[in-house]
């Protein structure tokens, strides 16, 4: 997401591209958990894609794999072109700069940093230089609405508070994707419809954006909501509405 | 109680190994303590041991030429004597060796079994047969001679003793090699070649006495009595000698008793600190389930108890792991020359006095520790825990990332003060072993500011004939002549010294004050000072003993001095004289002497030299071929060192001392080690999230090293000088109290050596935590709460 306002030209091709991925877990009996089991999903530049399934169903590893935080045992992935699969560990930390921003349930903060470091740091990782990647930092707390916030520990914020910094750090390098995983797990409603409404303003202003997600008020606010079941995409479902207006996923 | 084991339970099987681990490290780091402080006073006991093994004499004296029988009549009477031993003295030499002949100090036995003072037989058997003698350990060095060896043995008489008259030699066999009491502490010139005639030998020969010997052993242990006992009964005119073997053994080990003390207490401190700041972070951990047991009902006491158990079982298996090791060291003590006598000590050994408090104490304290902190910290319940966050972002993610880490977290004070509480320990026990090795170097400390020392026992010297070869030697700095005398400051009796100018400024190093330059002026040693109550400028009474080695002359006139300053004495000593050395006793010039003696003041035994830079002592040596000129031809000893006793005890201890030290320094860096893998594994999930964020495997193992970098650096500022300081403080109690020269150093190189050895190890060992960071699967991490 560009502060600056300028337009980026869409390079061609879809953002994500996966394809037959595998991945088992191996346990204390021996008998390998199989997560992902030739899982198939696209996704186009400037989509919001949600995916729900029951919990088990393989979602926040199929993150994982696109992230490059695990590795898959068969198939590809390919994001903003590059192929991810057969990279080694520091090829895939120089991929996250410049293409993952990550979302987690548990917000992963660091405390011991300023709300403001926590966003330059990443920008510092991605080439700026520590002033620049500040002021980055604080153009993008400003977009989020924590700038008086900035010199406090996240320990301080609130539930919200603190997934908007998150967010706010997954931003920091503009990266082809953003991956939230259940994001609003922790928050209460009205954190919840915040961030869903962040999402959703994000998305329209060009981010793509893949986010696991049980909460259908969340899932509604994408622009398509992908089922997961036993480590294989199983379809996608238009969000509705019920008679109350309260977003529903089939 | 079920839920509190049940708690401690599972605790303890989820970290195991970190316990396992802090279990070993508590047991060393308690180990080299219990070791330390059960071997202080092992070799304490092992020398009161050997005195007692030996019924060593309570008090002693020398006696003239009185017949041994007619001393035994007038001494048995005696108040509270339980037995005696009443030695001959001879004046002799063995001939007929390939050796030169030795000046040897002969004793004849009145008894075949003496029951007071005792030898100890190192080989052969004790001398019974009219033709048998008993070397010790300095005599056999000497002459080279062993068990079933024979000599001839030349006696020199009355009235000149001289060694000229055919008729005082007579062939002896060496039946044994033994050891008195009293050698097994001694000065390095205390060592005296000592050869003990058989009650036979003695008796047939017994119009050669030269002197005697009289050692009382006391029931009720009154020693000033028996010395007026001596004196009432005209044994020795004079004042007796009032330090028996156990009051100078005593006296001797006391500093060495000090300083490993010194390192026990360092050792304990040490390691109750990093303990419990150890079992602290262990405990902590597991402080996340507080609100969910509290949920379920827990009480805060039943938590607190939780960690008191969970604490306690690494306390006392650390306990036991440093008894063991404390009982496996235990052959290494007795330290000192006390281990030859290994008949009476040596060996396995179990304090259980010393080891059983030690271990309970020890448990003790981490617990009292832990239980406080446990107890404090569970007092206020914060639902945000407050973090401080310092300064801007560096211009490097990893150190800017690492040092934050470490320094923003709750934790981190008590985690330097621990590291830096057992680096002071180790720096503080260097800083004292350094100082320590150089006792054996630098004999100004001593008192010995002197290369040679020239030596003979009561024979006449000609002065002006070593004075006149050389006062103009170009390598003799200094040459000073030293006599010993008994006498009484306020009363008081003391051991005193005649120190006369041959050659340059005649003094040892002055401590205090000023060197005397009247004959109104005297020097007296740091101790004595303290033991009379007097401060430098005080005035004095002192008068002077005229004993038989003074020969006869004027009754001795007591004179008013000032006490002008206190000087380290030279621990060079005469045989069957009580000596001042190191702090004790006082020094006066030989126009003081005069005053209160009459002309001549006190013969000269001992005279020392100081050579110019480069100069070889032997070179001197040569420029007396047949020693000092006397008219007795009693060889003369010459020496280039005069340790004292409890420099050598010191000396000996070195390497245990080293041991320990070392010990202790790898139980403090591998605790420190512990606690950086314990921080790492705090730590997964903010690993997890760097490399979320594009950290490298190399930008994640500069985090951890920075992160271990940080405690260290912050630790090291506190405790270099911290731990000098300590070491400094410990050397300068240790030098006053032995009354040497304080002059404390720092071994620059030595501290220098050790920060940076520990800074590579600590770093080196981070490497491991850094490896496991690296290889942290960030996946999981990352989607747990």
């Amino acid at each position: 997401m560009s502060t600056d306002g300028k337009t980026q030209a869409t390079p061609p091709g879809p953002a994500l591209a996966v394809a037959g991925v595998r991945k088992s877990y191996d346990t204390d009996r021996d008998i390998p958990v199989r997560a992902l089991r030739g899982l198939d999903l696209t996704v186009q530049y400037g989509e919001f894609v949600a995916v729900s399934g029951a919990s088990g169903c393989g979602k926040s590893t199929l993150l994982n794999v696109i992230a490059g935080l695990e590795i898959a045992d068969e198939g590809t992935v390919r994001v903003g072109g590059e192929d991810v699969t057969g990279r080694s560990e520091d090829a895939l930390a120089h991929f996250r700069r410049r293409h993952i921003g990550m979302v987690f349930q548990f917000y992963n903060l660091l405390d011991e940093l300023t709300v403001e470091q926590n966003v330059a740091l990443p920008a510092m990782l991605g080439g700026r230089k520590r002033k620049a990647a500040e002021a980055r930092a604080r153009d993008l707390l400003g977009l989020l609405g924590l700038a008086d916030r900035a010199g406090a520990s996240p320990s301080v914020l609130s539930g919200g508070q603190r997934q908007r910094l998150a967010i706010a750090r997954a931003l920091a390098n503009d990266p082809t994707l953003l991956l939230a995983d259940e994001p609003t797990g922790a928050l209460d409603s009205e954190g919840s419809s915040e961030i869903a409404e962040l999402f959703r303003r994000l998305n329209r202003d060009g981010q793509t954006i893949i986010l696991v997600t049980h909460d259908a008020h969340v899932a509604a606010g994408a622009t398509r909501v992908e089922r997961m079941a036993d480590g294989v995409i199983v379809g996608d479902l238009a969000p509705v509405t019920d008679a109350n207006g309260v977003a529903t996923a089939q | 109680m079920n839920v509190v084991l049940l708690l401690v339970r599972t605790r303890l099987r989820s970290s195991l190994r970190a316990a396992l681990a802090l279990v070993a490290l508590i047991g060393l780091g308690g180990g080299v303590t219990l070791a330390v402080a059960a071997g202080a006073r092992r070799t304490a006991s092992a020398n009161d041991a050997i005195l007692r093994a030996a019924n060593a004499p309570d008090a002693a004296t020398s006696y003239g030429d009185q017949h041994p029988d007619e001393v035994l009549s007038l001494v048995k009477d005696v108040a509270g004597v339980d037995g005696l031993s009443i030695l001959v003295g001879f004046a002799g030499r063995l001939e007929g060796t390939d050796r030169p002949p030795a000046t040897l100090y002969f004793l004849g036995l009145r008894t075949d079994q003496p029951t007071v003072d005792r030898p100890f037989v190192l080989a052969g058997r004790l001398p019974t047969g009219p033709d048998e003698v008993l070397l010790n350990e300095g005599a056999a060095a000497r002459t080279g001679l062993g068990p079933g060896d024979t000599a001839t043995l030349a006696l020199a008489g009355p009235p000149d003793f001289s060694f000229l008259d055919a008729g005082t030699r007579v062939g002896v066999e060496i039946v044994g090699i033994g050891m008195l009491a009293d050698e097994v502490v001694e000065d390095e010139l205390g060592d005296r070649p000592l050869v003990l005639m058989s009650r036979a030998l003695t008796d047939a020969h017994l119009d050669r006495r030269a002197w005697g010997l009289v050692g009382l052993s006391l029931v009720g242990g009154d020693i000033d009595a028996a010395v007026a006992g001596f004196e009432r009964a005209g044994i020795f005119d004079g004042a007796a000698q009032r330090s028996g073997d156990r009051a100078r053994v005593q006296r001797a080990i006391r500093p060495l008793l000090g300083a490993l003390a010194g390192l026990a207490m360092l050792a304990g401190t040490a390691t109750a600190v990093v303990a419990t700041q150890a079992i602290g972070r262990m405990v902590r951990r597991r402080r996340v389930d507080d609100d969910a047991l509290a949920a379920l009902g827990c009480t805060r006491r039943q938590l607190v108890a939780a960690d008191l158990a969970s604490a306690s079982t690494v306390a006392v298996g650390g306990a036991v792991v440093a008894l063991v090791i404390a009982v496996s060291a235990s052959p290494l003590f007795p330290v000192g020359p006390v281990h030859r006598v290994s008949e009476v000590v040596g060996g396995i050994d179990v304090d259980a006095v010393a080891l059983g408090a030690g271990a309970a104490c020890l448990v003790a304290l981490v617990l009292t520790l832990v239980g406080a902190s446990s107890w404090r910290t569970r007092s206020v319940r914060t639902a945000v825990a407050a973090v401080r966050v310092p300064g801007p972002l560096g211009s490097s993610p990893s150190r800017s990332t690492g040092i934050r880490l470490t320094t923003g977290r709750r934790g981190f004070r008590t985690t330097v003060a621990g590291v830096s509480a057992g680096l002071a320990a180790v720096l503080a026990a260097l800083t004292f072993s350094g100082s320590l090795g150089r006792l054996s170097g630098d004999g100004d400390l001593v008192g010995m500011s002197w290369d040679v020392v020239a030596r003979e026992n009561f024979s006449t010297i000609d002065a002006a004939a070593v004075a006149s070869t050389v006062q103009d030697d170009p390598t003799v700095r200094r040459a000073t002549a030293i006599g010993y005398v008994s006498g009484a400051i306020n009363g008081t009796v003391l051991s005193g010294a005649q120190v006369s100018a041959v050659v340059g400024d005649p003094w040892p190093p002055i401590s205090q004050g000023r060197a005397p330059r009247t004959r109104r002026e005297i020097l007296v040693g740091k101790a004595a000072l303290g033991e009379l109550g007097l401060q430098i400028g005080s005035d004095v009474n002192l008068t002077l003993v005229r004993d038989f080695a003074l020969g006869p002359g004027p009754e001795p006139m007591p004179l008013t001095v000032t006490v002008v300053g206190s000087a380290v004495v030279p621990a060079v000593g005469q045989a069957g004289v009580d000596t001042p050395r190191l702090g004790e006793g006082f020094l006066l010039s030989t126009a003081t002497a005069e005053a209160i003696l009459g002309e001549g003041g006190v013969p000269s035994f001992i005279y020392l030299f100081d050579l110019a830079q480069g100069s070889d002592p032997a070179a001197l040596i040569a420029r007396f071929p047949d020693g000092l000129p006397d008219d007795s031809g009693v060889a003369t000893e010459w020496y280039t060192s005069a340790v004292p006793a409890e420099v050598g005890q010191a000396e000996d201890a070195r390497p245990v001392i080293w041991l320990g030290v070392g010990a202790l320094a790898v139980a403090v860096v591998a605790t420190i080690g512990h606690t950086l893998m314990g921080f790492v594994r705090q730590r997964r999930r903010d690993y997890a999230v760097l490399k979320a964020l594009g950290f490298t495997r190399g930008q994640i193992r500069s985090t951890v090293l920075w992160q271990s970098g940080a405690v260290l650096a912050v630790a090291l500022i506190a405790a270099v000088p911290v731990g000098v300081a300590a070491g400094r403080w410990l050397w300068i109690a240790f030098a006053q109290d032995l009354g040497i020269l304080v002059r404390p150093v720092v071994p620059v190189l030595l501290v220098g050596a050790a920060v940076l050895a520990t800074v590579l190890v600590v770093q080196g060992a981070a490497l491991l935590p850094a490896a496991l960071a690296r290889r942290t699967p960030p996946g999981q991490a990352l989607h747990a709460e």
